[in-house]
């Protein structure tokens, strides 16, 4: 007995558990995804399974829709995540001011972020909707006519509905940001006879650095798995206009059962995710060296 | 170049009074130190003339202007601040020119200003670096140079050496000197450190509980303290004070009894504190005859060496007195026995036991 615990010291014996959950909710299924991804895996012919080797990540060069989705989801993410950056920060401005209202502002800006993506989507896909919805009914009083889920916009919609429900994570951010600097800067430059905007150029946006990375790279890849939005109000469509990268592999995956294909593209979208991060990551790291 | 005057000048965070009703002048050209414990309204006080708190009443003028409710950029004044407040992104050419570029002042004129501030600090191999690559000592040169390039009308100091260690504070205060008889712009400069206010200060102004105690040059300060509290503030190690009575001019307290000059005596029986600055405490014939007491008996507790004088821990009855001694006469004091010590009468001191005032 004794030299069987020795061999396995306690510490050792504590992590299995840890180890044992691992190895099933992520090992297993990434490897078990991995291998499908290289087999012919459709669930409507679970008992025809062949293996094709590389055949799924190969034909991706070729697959338009799988582009289309990619280039969809990039547009998304970066007017999503630059809107609520800009936004979130002249927020934070704002509410860092001392001001007798400050937690009142607070409290209702950032309500958005409480409320369920998928609730959000089935709001708006009711206000904005061109028959039925308020706000067009409204604009159309004034004369104006936008179909906000027409071929052109709907992307923009979704983007527009993106920034309304995460603009308050930005917010929430960079006013934490804007309160750990130091006030002595800024009090510098106040008796050094600065500007509102010289301030805001050359001491608040470059100490500011780092937060605003971090919150890019967190709101980046968050913006990156737009899903509910999609699903709750235009499923892709019109045509293809609004399908993103995770509901394409979605609708491979789950709608035309093509689970070996679905698991490739999804393998290759953590690849681009992964690289996307590398870049902000080291972006963030010379900003912090540089201080 | 500019005096500047603080009138009536009340400063309440909430319920806080931070300064109370406080009216000050500081003349032109000086080097006027604030000095007092914290939360004495030193701070603040410097704040408030830098514009960068509001008063709550009262009015701040500098030279011929009200600049009560200017914005600090247009009060033409200079801040050092105590953790010298640098722009840690920017480089230290950067860092002293911010001011002009802020004000945009043409290039060739900031280069100009900038190489003078550096060679006057003796910082011009320093220009291409970030704050980060620079001693403490360094910094607060940088801190200094974007003051100086400005060319206020008023420089003020938060307390600019307060992070520096011993050695480089007192080379520090020497350069701060020569740089203040060199530009003579009118500077205010506020510390805790009353020896730091004691060596720098034209004048100073003692501060507590947001009031003004005293103000005067470092020796009106010193030896004329107008109360119990800039005399035990003032002064290291700090003065002794003996709580007692006057009687037909004679000062008692349990443990001694002085006949004081005739010109100090007051009501009968009036409850005094008797000061007496721990360097007028000697051994009796070190003093010259007229200036001594009557010896009093004491026994030597600890003798602390510091080098040409020792700081030597006396006990008089139930009281311990504080003395210092030139270390040529401390051959005759050792710890643990009993010797005789006088007072230097011409530089007593004596307040009032319940006001704390002086008494003449």
């Amino acid at each position: 007995m004794v030299t069987r615990h020795s061999r396995f010291p306690l510490a050792h014996r504590m992590l299995v558990p840890l180890g044992v959950v691992l190895l099933a909710v992520l090992i297993y299924p990434l490897l078990f995804s991995a291998w499908i991804s290289l087999h012919d895996y459709e669930l409507t012919a679970l008992q025809d399974v062949r293996f094709v080797g590389l055949r799924h990540y190969i034909a991706l060069q070729g697959d338009g829709s799988f582009w289309n989705a990619m280039g969809n989801t990039l547009v998304f993410v970066f007017g999503a995540v630059a809107l609520e950056t800009l936004l979130g920060f002249g927020l934070a401005l704002l509410l860092h001011r001392p001001n007798r209202y400050r937690d009142f502002f607070r409290a209702i800006l950032l309500t958005p972020m409480f409320i369920t993506p998928i609730a959000v989507g089935l709001m708006f896909r009711f206000l904005l909707n061109q028959q039925l919805g308020v706000i067009p009914y409204l604009l159309g009083k004034l004369g104006i006519q936008i179909d906000f889920f027409g071929p052109g916009l709907a992307l923009y919609s979704i983007i527009l509905i993106d920034v309304w429900q995460w603009t308050p994570f930005m917010l929430l951010l960079l006013l934490a940001g804007l309160e750990s600097l130091p006030a002595a800067p800024f009090e510098a430059a106040r008796v050094d006879g600065a500007s509102a905007w010289f301030t805001l150029r050359k001491v608040t946006l470059p100490l500011l650095k780092p937060v605003l990375l971090v919150a890019l790279i967190i709101r980046g890849l968050d913006a990156f798995k737009i899903f509910e939005y999609i699903y709750a109000i235009t499923r892709g469509g019109p045509g293809e206009s609004t399908e993103t990268i995770l509901y394409h592999i979605y609708k491979v995956g789950f709608r035309f059962f093509r689970l070996g294909e679905a698991a490739a593209k999804a393998y290759v979208l953590i690849a681009i995710t992964l690289l996307l991060v590398a870049l902000l990551y080291r972006a963030m790291r010379t900003a912090e060296e540089r201080r | 170049m500019a005096d500047v005057r603080l009138e009536h000048v009340v400063k309440r965070f909430g319920s806080v009074e931070a300064v109370k009703d406080l009216s000050l002048r500081i003349p032109d050209g000086t080097f006027t130190v604030l000095v007092g414990p914290s939360g004495c309204g030193k701070t603040t006080t410097l704040r408030l003339i830098a514009g960068l708190e509001t008063v709550t009443s009262g009015r701040i003028f500098i030279g011929d202007q009200d600049v009560t409710h200017l914005e600090p950029k247009d009060r033409n004044v200079a801040m050092v601040f105590q953790n010298y407040a640098l722009y840690p992104h920017l480089s230290v050419w950067e860092n002293i020119a911010f001011g002009l570029l802020a004000r945009k002042v043409p290039k060739p004129e900031i280069e100009r200003r900038v190489q003078r501030a550096a060679a006057m600090l003796g910082i011009q191999h320093l220009l291409d670096r970030k704050p980060r690559q620079l001693s403490g000592g360094q910094q607060q040169r940088v801190a200094i140079g974007r003051a100086i390039v400005r060319e206020p009308n008023v420089f003020l100091f938060d307390e600019p050496l307060s992070n520096l260690d011993a050695k480089l504070r007192v080379e520090m205060r020497t350069e701060l000197l020569k740089l203040h008889r060199d530009l003579g712009t009118t500077a205010i400069y506020v510390t805790h450190d009353q020896e730091e206010a004691m060596t720098m200060g034209d004048r100073i102004v003692v501060m507590a509980q947001g009031e003004i105690q005293q103000q005067g040059t470092p020796r009106e300060v010193y030896f004329h303290p107008r109360n119990r509290f800039v005399a035990e503030f003032i002064g290291s190690p700090t003065m002794n004070m003996i709580p007692g009575t006057l009687a037909q001019g004679v000062f008692r307290a349990p443990e001694l009894s002085l006949p004081l000059a005739a010109d100090v005596a007051r009501e009968e029986g009036q409850a005094v504190v008797l000061g007496v600055r721990p360097e007028d405490v000697q051994l009796p014939q070190v003093l010259p005859p007229e200036r001594r007491t009557p010896s009093i008996a004491a026994t030597v507790e600890v003798v602390e060496l510091l080098g040409s004088r020792a700081i030597v821990a006396l006990r008089v009855g139930e009281r311990e007195l504080k003395a210092v001694i030139e270390e040529r006469h401390l051959e005759q004091i050792r710890e643990g026995e009993s010797i005789e010590v006088a007072f230097d009468r011409t530089r007593l001191h004596l307040f009032d036991a319940l006001s704390g005032a002086r008494l003449p």
